[in-house]
C-alpha cells in the first residue's frame, strides 16, 4: 500500500514540470483567447467585456475575409500539389532504388529546404522572384517568355507564395512516404511481379492503398501547416500587393501588434482554432469511413 | 533513499524557477548596452549589476534616418553620459516594423523612455496616456530658439519635441531622359506632369516614366505619392472633428489620378512590387521620382532636376516631415530624460547630425542650412505649400489600410470609389 | 517481362520519371546556391552575375556581423537552441518515464489531456501568452523564448519508445536497492538515447526556425535572434543584395553543416514529428 502511494507521489513529481508548463502555455492561454475574443482590449486598459460584438464584425471585416479566402486558396493549392509530388517522387525512387545509385542523395537534397528557416528560404525566393532582374525572370528571358511580376500581381502573389511552400514541405513528405513505402512487405510486390503487373499497377494496387494512413497523415500534417503559415508570406510579401497574401495568422498578428486590438486578434484566434478543429474531425470521420470500406 | 529520489524531482522542478529568476532580474533593462554581449543564461542575470552604482539609466529608441545613424549616435551619446553620469541605451529600429516595435514595447512596458514618433503615430499614445506633456521642463529661453517648437503641440499638451521638419517630397526628374523626350523644364501642374510621362513614354518605352514605391512592407509612399494629390484636388484626410473625409469629389480625383498613371503605364507594371524608386532612377531606368530633398546626396552622376510641388486642380501642396522626439510616461527620471532631449536638439548636434548622417534643414534658429543649396531657396520660398499630416485615432492603421486598398486598385481588384468607400468604411467599423 | 526490352530495364515513363525528380533536386538546391555566390558580391540588383562574385570579398559577412548585430542574433540563436533542446529533452523525458513507468490516478485521462493540447496551434495562444510574459516580465529575456518550445509532442514521443524498456528491468534494479533517480539516469536515459537524439534534432530545427513568437516577444535588438534580424535585413542599406543573402547565408548554415554530418539523425528527428498528428 505504502509503496504503491510512494509510486504515485515520483509518478506525479516527475510529471509535475511538463504539466505545469503546458498548462501554463497550452490550457490557460487557450481559455485566456476565448475570454479576450469576448472582449475589447489592449494590454493599456483592463478588458471591457463586449458579448459577441468582435465576431460580429468579424463578419463583416473585408480584410479578414481576405485572409480567410487567401488560405483557403492556399491550402487547396499547396496540399493537393505537395502531396501528390511527395508521393510520386517516393514512389519512384523506391522502385528505382536498386539501379537508381543516387537514389539516396537525390533524397538528402531534396530535404535541404526542409532544414532551412522559412524566413531564410523567403528571403532568397524574394530575391529570386524579383520582377526586375530576378533569376526567375531572366530564365524565362532565355526562353523568350515574358517577364511575370510575381510578387506584385494578383495572382501570382499568392501562387508564389504556394510555391515556396510547397518547394520547401515536398522533401519533408517525401521522407515520410519513402518510410511508408519501405515498410510495406516485399513479398507483396513480389508476388504482384510474378502476376506480371507492370510498375504502375503495383502503385495503383499495392502502394496507394496500402499508404492509406501515411497519406491521412500528410493531408493533416498539410492542412494544419498550411492554415498556420505566416513566415513565408510576411517575408516575401508582406501580406500585399493588396491583400492578395494576406493569411489568417498575419490577420492576427496585424490585429493585435499593429492595430493594438488585443480582444479581436483572440477573436480572429479563435475562429481559426475552430477551424482546424472541425477539418480535423471531419477528416478523422473521412478517413475512418473509407478505410473501414477499403477493408 | 526515496527521499532521495524526491529531492532529485525537486531540484529538476527548480530549474524551472531558476530560469523564471533570470527573467526577472533583466526586467526593466530591455538594452544592456551594446558591445557587451551576454554569453549565457547564467550571465542574463547580471542585468541587476547594471542598475546599481547610483547611475540613471535611459532607453532611447530612433530610427535609421541615415546609413551611420547607429555609430553617430552612440558617438554624441557618449559626452552626454559621461556629463550626466549616466547610460543611455541607444536601439534603433528599422523603419519597416516601425509601429509594431514602438506598439509591443510601449504595451509590455519594454518601451523606451525617449522615442521618436511620426505624425501617424501620436493620436493612440497619446490617448492612451502613454506621453508626457513635458512644457515644464523646458524654459521660455530654450523654446524660444526652436523654430517649430508649437508644432509639437498635439491634441492638447506639449507632447512633441519636433526634431526633422522639412524633408519635403519633391519630384526629381532625369534631365537627360526628359530632354530627350523633348521636354525642358520639371512640371508644374498635374497636367503637365501626365504630358511629361505621355512623352518619355512615347520617346524610350525602354524607361519608366515614373516610380515609386507602391510595393514597400509600409505606406510610406503615400506620403510623396498620394497626399499631394489629394490636397492638390481640395481634399483633407480628416476634418477637425477626427471624421475621415477622404470619401469625397476631391479624394475620387486623387485615386483617379493614381489609376490613371498606372493604367496608361506611367508607373510600370511592377511597381506594385517596387520597393526602392531610387536604384531605378539611378540606373536610369526611370525618368522620375519622388521623395525627400535629402535624396540628392545619392544622386552623383546625375543631371537631375526637381520640381517642389505640382499644382492640382485646387490647390499645390506637398507632404514635409514633421517627426519629433517623445518622452514617455513610463520614463523614471524624466527630468533627466528632457535634458536628454534638449542635448540631442541643441545646435552643436543638430549640426554635426545634418552634415555627417542625413541633411534634414534646421530646427534651430542659430543653425546654419548644410543641405543641397537649391533647396534652400526652396525651403524659403514655398513654406505655404508644405503640409504636415493630421494627427487622429488610428492614422497608421488606417494608413495601411488605404495603402492595401490602392495596391488593390491597381492590380484591378477595386475602383477608385470602392478604394475610399472600403477605407472610410473600414476606419468607421474597426478604428474609431 | 515484355518491358525487358528496354535498356537497363528503364521505359521511357522511367526515364521521365527520372527526369522530373532530378530537375526537383535542382530545383531545390539552387536557391541555396544562388544564395551563397551572390553573398559574395555587392550586386544592385537581383540577377547574379559571375563576374561579380568575388571569394576573397568578404565584406557582406562582416557587415551583417558587425552592423546588423548578427554576432549577438548568432549568439542569441544559439543559447535559445541549446536551452530548449536541453530543457524539451529533461521535461519530456521525466513526463514520458512517470507517464509509462509510475502509476498515478488519473494518469490516462491527464495524457487524454496532453494529446488533445497538441491540437492547439501556437498561433492562437501567442496573444494570451504575451500577455502573461508580459505580467511576468519575461519578454526580452531568453526564458520566454526557450519554455515555450516545450510541448506535449515530446512527452508523447518518448512515452511511445519507453514502451520497449523492460519493466523487470527497472524492478529488479530497484530490489538490488538502487535509488529511483538512478534508474532514471543511469538505467532509463541510455536506454531511451535514440529518441532523444531525435527529439534534440527536432527541437533544434523547429527552435532555430521559430520566427514569429521571437518577433513578438523581443523588443530589444539584443535579444533578436537570426531570424527576426535576418527579417529587417532588407532595409537599411541602399539595396545591396549581397548583403541579404549573406544573412540568410548565416541563418542556414547552422543547420545545414550539421545536417550534412548527420544526415540519418536528421531525417529521422524530423520525420518523426509525422508522429504529432
Amino acid at each position: 500500500m505504502k509503496r504503491k502511494r510512494l509510486e504515485a507521489v515520483e509518478g506525479i513529481l516527475y510529471v509535475l514540470p511538463s504539466l505545469l508548463l503546458i498548462l501554463l502555455f497550452s490550457v490557460i492561454p487557450i481559455f485566456a483567447s476565448t475570454y479576450f475574443g469576448f472582449t475589447k482590449y489592449n494590454i493599456m486598459r483592463p478588458a471591457e467585456f463586449l458579448g459577441l460584438e468582435n465576431y460580429r464584425r468579424l463578419l463583416k471585416d473585408s480584410y479578414v475575409a481576405a485572409a480567410f479566402k487567401n488560405t483557403a486558396v492556399y491550402v487547396c493549392l499547396t496540399v493537393p500539389v505537395q502531396t501528390g509530388m511527395a508521393l510520386a517522387f517516393a514512389a519512384f525512387l523506391a522502385e528505382k532504388r536498386a539501379k537508381l545509385k543516387m537514389g539516396g542523395f537525390l533524397r538528402s537534397v531534396m530535404f535541404i529546404p526542409v532544414i532551412a528557416s522559412g524566413v531564410s528560404a523567403a528571403a532568397v525566393w524574394r530575391v529570386i522572384l524579383n520582377a526586375d532582374g530576378g533569376m526567375l525572370n531572366e530564365l524565362l528571358k532565355v526562353f523568350h517568355l515574358p517577364a511575370v511580376n510575381w510578387l506584385g500581381s494578383r495572382f501570382t502573389a499568392l501562387l508564389s507564395v504556394c510555391l515556396v511552400a510547397v518547394w520547401k514541405n515536398v522533401g519533408y513528405f517525401l521522407v515520410i512516404y519513402y518510410a511508408g513505402i519501405m515498410g510495406i512487405s516485399r513479398e507483396i510486390y513480389e508476388s504482384a511481379r510474378v502476376d506480371g503487373a507492370s510498375a504502375l499497377q503495383r502503385f495503383w494496387r499495392i502502394t496507394l492503398p496500402m499508404l492509406r494512413p501515411v497519406t491521412y497523415l500528410v493531408v493533416t500534417l498539410g492542412i494544419i501547416w498550411s492554415f498556420q503559415v505566416f513566415d513565408i508570406s510576411y517575408m516575401m510579401t508582406g501580406g500585399g500587393p493588396g491583400r492578395s497574401t494576406v493569411t489568417l495568422v498575419m490577420a492576427i498578428y496585424n490585429a493585435a501588434f499593429k492595430e493594438g486590438r488585443m480582444g479581436y486578434a483572440c477573436a480572429v484566434a479563435m475562429v481559426l482554432f475552430v477551424v482546424i478543429l472541425v477539418i480535423n474531425m471531419v477528416e478523422n470521420v473521412f478517413f475512418k469511413e473509407k478505410g473501414e470500406n477499403g477493408k | 533513499m526515496r527521499r532521495k529520489a524526491v529531492v532529485f524531482m525537486v531540484t529538476i522542478g527548480m530549474m524551472l524557477g531558476v530560469l523564471g529568476g533570470c527573467g526577472d532580474a533583466r526586467n526593466g533593462d530591455t538594452g544592456s548596452g551594446p558591445g557587451q554581449p551576454e554569453t549565457g543564461e547564467e550571465n542574463a542575470g547580471s542585468g541587476e549589476a547594471q542598475d546599481t552604482g547610483g547611475k540613471s539609466e535611459l532607453t532611447l529608441w530612433l530610427p535609421p534616418n541615415g546609413e551611420n545613424e547607429e555609430e553617430f549616435w552612440t558617438e554624441k551619446l557618449a559626452d552626454f553620459e559621461a556629463e550626466n553620469n549616466c547610460e543611455v541605451h541607444l536601439e534603433i529600429i528599422p523603419w519597416q516594423n516601425y509601429e509594431e516595435k514602438y506598439l509591443t514595447g510601449v504595451n509590455s512596458s519594454n518601451g523606451p523612455d525617449v522615442g521618436y514618433m511620426y505624425m501617424e503615430m501620436f493620436y493612440d499614445y497619446i490617448e492612451m496616456g502613454a506621453l508626457t506633456d513635458f512644457d515644464s521642463y523646458f524654459t521660455q529661453e530654450e523654446k524660444e530658439n526652436y523654430l517649430y517648437y508649437d508644432m509639437g503641440h498635439l491634441v492638447d499638451g506639449q507632447y512633441a519635441l519636433p526634431f526633422v521638419v522639412g524633408n519635403a517630397r519633391v519630384i526629381y526628374g532625369n534631365m537627360d531622359i526628359l530632354n530627350e523626350a523633348g521636354v525642358t523644364k520639371m512640371p508644374e501642374t498635374t497636367e503637365e506632369f501626365l504630358e511629361v510621362c505621355k512623352a518619355v513614354k512615347e520617346s524610350n518605352p525602354e524607361v519608366y516614366p515614373f516610380i515609386d514605391v507602391w510595393g514597400a512592407a509600409n505606406y510610406v509612399v503615400l506620403n510623396g505619392g498620394f497626399w499631394p494629390f489629394l490636397w492638390g484636388a481640395g481634399g483633407a484626410i480628416v476634418d477637425e472633428n477626427g471624421n475621415m473625409t477622404l470619401d469625397s469629389e476631391a479624394g475620387l480625383e486623387a485615386v483617379e489620378f493614381l489609376h490613371t498613371l498606372y493604367e496608361e503605364g506611367y508607373l510600370p507594371e511592377t511597381v506594385t512590387s517596387c520597393d526602392d524608386s531610387l536604384t531605378p532612377f539611378k540606373n536610369g531606368e526611370a525618368a522620375m521620382f519622388i521623395s525627400g530633398t535629402v535624396i540628392p546626396a545619392e544622386l552623383e552622376g546625375i543631371r537631375w532636376d526637381y520640381s517642389p510641388v505640382l499644382q492640382g486642380s485646387k490647390a499645390a501642396e506637398t507632404f514635409v516631415a514633421c517627426d519629433s522626439l517623445v518622452l514617455f510616461e513610463s520614463c523614471k527620471n524624466k527630468e533627466l530624460a528632457a535634458k536628454l532631449m534638449k542635448y540631442m536638439t541643441s545646435t552643436d548636434v543638430m549640426t554635426a547630425w545634418h552634415k555627417q548622417v542625413v541633411q534634414f534643414p534646421p530646427i534651430n534658429k542659430d543653425e546654419e542650412y548644410v543641405g543641397d543649396e537649391r533647396f534652400e531657396v526652396m525651403y524659403r520660398e514655398y513654406a505655404d505649400h508644405f503640409k504636415a499630416t493630421p494627427v487622429f485615432k488610428g492614422a497608421g492603421a488606417i494608413y495601411d489600410i488605404l495603402y492595401k486598398n490602392l495596391q488593390s486598385m491597381m492590380m484591378g481588384d477595386l475602383t477608385p470609389k470602392e478604394v475610399l468607400e472600403e477605407t472610410t468604411d473600414y476606419y468607421n467599423t474597426n478604428i474609431k | 517481362m515484355k518491358k525487358r526490352k528496354t535498356v537497363g530495364g528503364w521505359t521511357p515513363l522511367s526515364v521521365l520519371g527520372l527526369c522530373l525528380v532530378i530537375l526537383f533536386a535542382v530545383v531545390c538546391a539552387a536557391p541555396f546556391l544562388y544564395m551563397f555566390l551572390m553573398s559574395f558580391t555587392q550586386s544592385k540588383t537581383p540577377a547574379l552575375r559571375l563576374a561579380d562574385i568575388d571569394f576573397t570579398d568578404f565584406s557582406n559577412y562582416i557587415q551583417v556581423f558587425t552592423r546588423n548585430g548578427f554576432f549577438r542574433a548568432t549568439l542569441n540563436s544559439c543559447v535559445v537552441v541549446i536551452g530548449s533542446c536541453v530543457l524539451n529533452c529533461v521535461i519530456s523525458s521525466m513526463a514520458a518515464y512517470g507517464f509509462e513507468k509510475k502509476n498515478f490516478p488519473g494518469k490516462e485521462a491527464l495524457f487524454q489531456i496532453y494529446l488533445l493540447t497538441l491540437m492547439i496551434p501556437g498561433q492562437v495562444t501567442m496573444i494570451p501568452v504575451f500577455i502573461m510574459m508580459d505580467q511576468m516580465h519575461l519578454l526580452n529575456t531568453y526564458t520566454s523564448l526557450i519554455i515555450t518550445i516545450v510541448n506535449a509532442f515530446g512527452v508523447f514521443l518518448i512515452r511511445q519508445f519507453m514502451k520497449g524498456v523492460p519493466d523487470e528491468l527497472l524492478e529488479s534494479a530497484q530490489i538490488d536497492g538502487c535509488p529511483e533517480y538512478r534508474i532514471f539516469i543511469q538505467i532509463v536515459i541510455p536506454l531511451i538515447k535514440p529518441v532523444l537524439v531525435s527529439l534534440v534534432i527536432f527541437t533544434f530545427v523547429n527552435s532555430w526556425n521559430s520566427f514569429l513568437w521571437p518577433l513578438i516577444a523581443t523588443t530589444s535588438s539584443e535579444m533578436y535572434t537570426l531570424t527576426v534580424s535576418l527579417s529587417l535585413l532588407k532595409l537599411l542599406d541602399v539595396s545591396n543584395f549581397g548583403l541579404i543573402m549573406a544573412g540568410a547565408s548565416i541563418s542556414f548554415l547552422v543547420p545545414f553543416v550539421l545536417y550534412l554530418f548527420l544526415q540519418r539523425q536528421f531525417v529521422e528527428g524530423i520525420a518523426l514529428s509525422g508522429i504529432k498528428g
